[in-house]
This record gives C-alpha cells, sequence and structure tokens, in this order.
C-alpha cells in the first residue's frame, strides 16, 4: 500500500471515527467486540471505497456498511445483557463519562438489532428519507417504528 | 433522562491508532467472506485433488472411472466457480434490508452445499471401495449402505448446523423482523 493510499485512508477513517465508534459501540458487548467490529469496519470500508459513485451521500454509504458489519457480525456467544459497569468499562478511555449515557448505551444494547439500527440513526439526527435509504425500508414505516422504539428505549431505562 | 440530550452530550472520541498495514491484510471476520474464504479453500484443494484423481485412474487403466472423476471434476469445478460468483456478489454497501436478505440467501446456499458435500463424499467413498457395476446394486438393495448414505449426508448436514446454524437462525430473525410491515406501506 502506497503512503499516499495510507493517508487517503487514515484521513477518511479519520473524518468518520464518530459514526463508526457510536454504531459499534452500540453493537458490542467487551472491548473484544469492539475492537473487531471497527476493525472489520474500517476493513471493509477500505476495500469498498473505490466502489463509492456518489449515489448515496458520503455519510449514508459509511452508515450501510458500518450497520451492515454491526448486525452480521458473528458472535462467539448469544447475545448477553451488559450491565452499566461492563458499559461503563467498555467506555472507558481514562475519562469518566456521563453516567445517563452509559445508561442509555445499555438500554441501546438490550433492543433488538433491527430496532437498535433504527433508533442510532435517529439519535444521529438522520432524516426519515436518510434512514429510509440506509435501512431499506419506507419512510413511513421508519416513522411508525421510531415511535415506537422510542417508547421501549424509555421504558428499558426506567427498569435500570 | 432526555433520550436525544443525553445521546448529544457524547464527546468527540478517536478509534485510536488503526494499524493500516495490519488492518489491509488482516481476514475479515465477516459472515459472507467467511464462507467465501471456506469455499475458495474447497475449490483449491479440488484443483489439486481432482487431476491426482484423475492421474490414478489413467495410471490404473480403469477409463470408466476415468472419464466419471473427469466428468466429475470439471462439474465441480463450474460449481465452484458459480458459487463463488453468486457469493461475492453481495455487496456491503446496499441497504441493510438488502444485504442481510442477500446473506441469508447466502447461507441458505451453503447450506446445500454442505447437502451436495454429503452426497458426493459418500459416491467417491463407495466408488474407491466397491466395482462400478455393483455400485447402484449395493445402493439400492443393501440396507447397510442405505445406511451409511443417510450417515453422509447428516453427518454433513450436522457439521453445517454447529457452525452457522445461529447465524442463520439470528439473520433469518432480523430479515423477518424488518420485513413484518404492513402492506400498504411497503
Amino acid at each position: 500500500m502506497s503512503e499516499s493510499e495510507k493517508h487517503f485512508v487514515r484521513d477518511f477513517l479519520v473524518e468518520n471515527q464518530a459514526i463508526i465508534y457510536k454504531i459499534c459501540r452500540a453493537y458490542s458487548n467487551s472491548n473484544d467486540e469492539f475492537n473487531d467490529l471497527t476493525q472489520e469496519v474500517a476493513f471493509q470500508l477500505w476495500k469498498s471505497k473505490a466502489r463509492f459513485k456518489n449515489k448515496s451521500k458520503l455519510s449514508t454509504w459509511v452508515y450501510r456498511v458500518t450497520l451492515n458489519v454491526c448486525m452480521s457480525y458473528i458472535r462467539a456467544n448469544k447475545i448477553k445483557t451488559v450491565d452499566i459497569s461492563e458499559a461503563s468499562a467498555l467506555a472507558s478511555n481514562n475519562e469518566i463519562e456521563k453516567d445517563d449515557l452509559d445508561i442509555l448505551y445499555a438500554a441501546l444494547r438490550r433492543l433488538s438489532d433491527n430496532d437498535k439500527a433504527i433508533i442510532l440513526l435517529y439519535l444521529e439526527g438522520r432524516k426519515y428519507e436518510e434512514i429510509s435509504e440506509i435501512v431499506g425500508l419506507s419512510k413511513n414505516n421508519i416513522g411508525v417504528k421510531i415511535t415506537r422504539i422510542r417508547k421501549k428505549l424509555k421504558e428499558i431505562i426506567e427498569e435500570l | 433522562m432526555k433520550i436525544e440530550e443525553t445521546w448529544n452530550t457524547q464527546k468527540m472520541r478517536s478509534l485510536g491508532e488503526l494499524d493500516l498495514e495490519a488492518t489491509h491484510q488482516k481476514k475479515s471476520i465477516n459472515l459472507v467472506n467467511k464462507i467465501l474464504d471456506r469455499l475458495k479453500l474447497e475449490r483449491t484443494v479440488t484443483y489439486i485433488g481432482g487431476p491426482i484423481l484423475i492421474a490414478v485412474t489413467l495410471y490404473n487403466h480403469t477409463y470408466l472411472y476415468f472419464s466419471l472423476v473427469l466428468l466429475y471434476f470439471l462439474g465441480l469445478v463450474l460449481y465452484y466457480n458459480f458459487l463463488i460468483r453468486k457469493i461475492e456478489s453481495v455487496s456491503i454497501e446496499g441497504t441493510v434490508l438488502e444485504y442481510l436478505k442477500h446473506t441469508l440467501k447466502s447461507l441458505r446456499r451453503f447450506r446445500t452445499h454442505y447437502l451436495i458435500l454429503g452426497v458426493i463424499s459418500f459416491f467417491l467413498g463407495l466408488g474407491l471401495t466397491t466395482e462400478l457395476f455393483d455400485l447402484s446394486l449395493k445402493i439400492i438393495y443393501d440396507p447397510f449402505w442405505i445406511v451409511i448414505f443417510l450417515i453422509a449426508i447428516a453427518t454433513s448436514l450436522l457439521t453445517f448446523y454447529f457452525h452457522y446454524y445461529p447465524h442463520l437462525k439470528r439473520i433469518n430473525q432480523i430479515v423477518r423482523e424488518l420485513d413484518n410491515q404492513p402492506p400498504n406501506q411497503y
């Protein structure tokens, strides 16, 4: 790999790391899973970068690849519920994070993979149209689902 | 807790220094890529094993076997290339629903592949241990060979289920949930 290619890839990944970080974190049950997922997303984005033809927004493409990697990830064991302290450990970057955010991530992990994908895109401020382009469902359906998932997420947060 | 507000309190986090060379050279952990790796390995084994078997039948002057093995080899090469091309066409850049449907289809193709492998390994084993003319008679009349045939298929399918069934089940569930929409809205 040439140096210019390395620079390009590094810049591209840095530019999109916030998206990759948040989605991979919500889909990870441990640090190992988080590392596996971020590495795989980087690998897949890199591999498919040449095929990106501006048919969709760059962010739409990054969300699609990241979600596709996370949702088809081969977990060693069945998904287990992560408690808040585990979630905090996962988040730990030598910096104390707000409790509420830990609880939110813990609640997100308790949602089904589908619900998690849709609500993550909603929380990221994506419009219904873009969410529809990423997930492949109709706009109307996205709206209905978001209302239901928000309600469910609030219930889980209250339980925690 | 206000969900949206809490979400937006997140500070920009760095993914750390990704080792680009290592990422470039690493093996993918993606399900479709794993299936592809496996199929490519099997194809390589076929490319090596097929000509050896052909050479052995030629060396032994068993020309009927030679023709059958040659046909079997060519068929297998075409089959592997077809299957690999089909699975390679799955694009990770598609919508989540499209991609997961393709992944599910690939897994089902792979399950059929295991069934075919069971049948092939049975006939290959039988062909190597018996006279060709006895082969059809043995299968039809000898219950022992029917049991062996069933065991070969069961073993092959169990291998698939042991390694891939949890993923097949999970992805099937995700796709079913995503697809389960009111008819007037999709």
